[in-house]
């Protein structure tokens, strides 16, 4: 992974938000991203950190910047963590959902038999703020906190507690919106039976992926593949894997961070529920 | 007279002595302490053996198995140091387990209940609709499970309110696990005025539980025409959400389905009742008074 480049005032905030902060005693730093704010005190003993959000219009979603002589937010949510004395830089990253995505294209998929197809589909970021060179971590709060689902929905017995998302589902990825909290990942579906195979829902392994970050501030996952497989006649099973790097169609990519960790073997388990 | 009473207290204190000494022997005395020694050691042992069997459960079972195991280690060994005690003190156990026999049959009916809850307690073991932790309502009584033990089961309410359950009462009634299953459907019960349109009403309800994160997207939240009341047009709004969850999403929907109601302008009726006088005869006549205390003195003045 790439050392974390220094965050200044005079920073260029498109080639990506993430880095390291210096911050003076009794100075607040106002991060504002898509419709969160969030600021950061530093008192000799203290880290006051308050966040809040906004309404979600359209000119708060493209919102990316600093301010380095804010003050702190009034309403909100704060936090006060106690040091015996506070360091002087924090760290601020990206991070993906702790939980599985569900995401329901706008419209129904159907892909034919023998078909593939490469989807690019974007969840919601979070937001982790660190001190002490990225080794302690102050705040991990999402930049819009998605919907609750359950997946599979027909199933309330057996199943995992999931966030919920919409996607558009790009097939070109030069068609992707710049959103600086969104994360896409492409998802590669192979058909391999003789059945048409249609998509309402897919269940992505977010906290399986790691993020990394083109050239131009987009932020990215590793690919995901996946094989729908004919085991009898009308009835098949999907085959999930994961990529070992983002697809090359994003160009070049540099890793941001390690996936936040999840379980391998639920991956593997999910065939019968990937797709819905 | 005198003399004979002088001399029956020392001759009885000497049979009895004697008798003392033949019956506590020094080799008597050496099996009892051994006896009472096998006791302790016992005691020692079957702690340590329960603490044992319950590090060694930690994590492996749930809590309740976890209990009841360590309770089995520490009286089956425990039974074993006593029955060597016994022994060794030179108690004659066909002798005890004889008289023992006889006491069981009193004892046993004097027990049925105590039985009862017994079995009814292993067979809960061996179907386990509930943990320790599971949030259960049985008839009336809802609250937490404490413990599960042989005899009973223990519940704290939400007043703080602590409930023994027999489990026989377990076995024979109907138990609601609240905690079973990680989601719950929640029904929240919406009356709108006549006057409303219900396409409109319907619309601004699921708009409220697709704003509000907790309510699953998935399974979809629902609006539907449950009757139409006395007073209003009664819709039945059901949605899902987490099982810990459940309380608070559902004061939250209500209060956000009272202020979007509001902001739209659809009223939420009073209980009322409109009053004819029969679709064949005419309105009933109504005088609006807009000063009771004038129109009283005017009459008063008049009369």
């Amino acid at each position: 992974m790439a050392a974390l480049p220094e965050i200044t005032s005079t920073s260029d905030l498109n080639a990506g938000w993430w880095g390291n902060i210096k911050i003076a005693q009794d100075q607040t730093i106002l991060f504002r991203i898509g419709p969160l704010d969030l600021s950061i005190t530093r008192t000799p003993n203290e880290f006051l950190v308050h966040t809040k959000r906004v309404e979600q219009q359209q000119e708060n979603l493209t919102r990316c910047s600093f301010d380095f002589d804010a003050r702190p937010l009034d309403g909100g949510s704060s936090e006060r963590c106690i040091f015996r004395e506070t360091p002087d830089n924090i760290t601020l990253m990206p991070a993906l959902a702790d939980r599985w995505v569900v995401s329901q294209p706008s419209d129904p998929l159907f892909i034919t038999p023998d078909e593939e197809v490469m989807l690019y589909i974007s969840s919601i970021i979070w937001v982790r703020l660190f001190t002490r060179n990225g080794s302690v971590l102050l705040r991990d709060v999402p930049v819009i906190r998605p919907s609750d689902t359950w997946y599979p929905p027909n199933n309330p017995l057996d199943g995992q507690l999931c966030y919920s998302a919409r996607t558009a589902a790009r097939l070109n990825p030069a068609l992707l919106p710049r959103r600086p909290f969104r994360a896409v990942t492409p998802l590669k579906i192979k058909n391999k039976s003789s059945i048409t195979l249609p998509i309402e829902r897919v269940a992505i392994p977010v906290p399986s992926l790691a993020i990394y970050h083109t050239a131009t501030g987009q932020l990215v996952t590793q690919s995901v593949d996946a094989m729908s497989v004919e085991r009898e006649r009308g009835k098949s099973v999907v085959e999930v894997d994961l990529g070992k790097r983002p697809t090359n169609a994003l160009g070049e990519t540099t890793k941001l961070a390690e996936a936040r960790g999840g379980d391998r073997n639920v991956i593997l388990r999910a065939f019968d529920a990937f797709f819905e | 007279m005198e003399q004979f009473l002088n001399s029956l207290g020392p001759q009885l204190w000497d049979a009895f002595s004697s008798s003392l000494t033949k019956m506590i022997s020094t080799k008597k005395l050496f099996a009892f302490s051994r006896g009472i020694l096998l006791l302790f050691i016992g005691y020692i042992l079957a702690k340590l053996a329960s603490k044992f069997i319950n590090k060694l459960l930690q994590n492996r079972v749930s809590q309740h198995h976890q209990k009841l195991f360590t309770r089995v280690s520490f009286y089956l060994v425990m039974l074993l140091f006593v029955v060597s005690g016994l022994n060794e003190m030179g108690f004659q156990l066909s002798v005890l387990l004889g008289a023992a026999g006889i006491f069981s049959v009193a004892i046993g009916f004097a027990s049925q209940t105590s039985a009862s809850n017994l079995i009814s307690g292993i067979f809960l073991l061996g179907e386990r609709p509930f943990e320790v932790g599971d949030f259960i309502r049985v008839g009336a009584t809802a609250g937490q499970v404490l413990s599960i033990d042989l005899l009973s089961v223990k519940l704290r309410t939400p007043e703080n309110l602590y409930v023994r359950i027999p489990n026989e009462t377990l076995i024979k009634s109907e138990l609601i696990n609240l905690s079973k299953f990680p989601i719950r459907r929640l029904e929240l019960k919406i009356g709108i005025a006549y006057k409303e349109d219900i396409r409109k009403a319907r619309s601004v309800l699921m708009r409220v539980a697709q704003d509000y994160p907790f309510v699953l997207e998935e399974p979809k939240p629902e609006v539907v025409i449950q009757a139409l009341g006395a007073s209003s047009v009664d819709l039945s709004f059901t949605m899902w959400t987490q099982s810990r969850k459940y309380s608070a999403t559902s004061d939250m929907m209500y209060e956000l389905v009272k202020e979007a109601l509001d902001r739209e302008n659809i009223e939420i009726p009073f209980p009322h009742v409109s009053v004819y006088a029969g679709s064949s005869t005419g309105a009933l006549p109504i005088r609006v008074v807009s000063d009771v205390a004038a129109s009283l003195t005017e009459g008063t003045t008049k009369s």
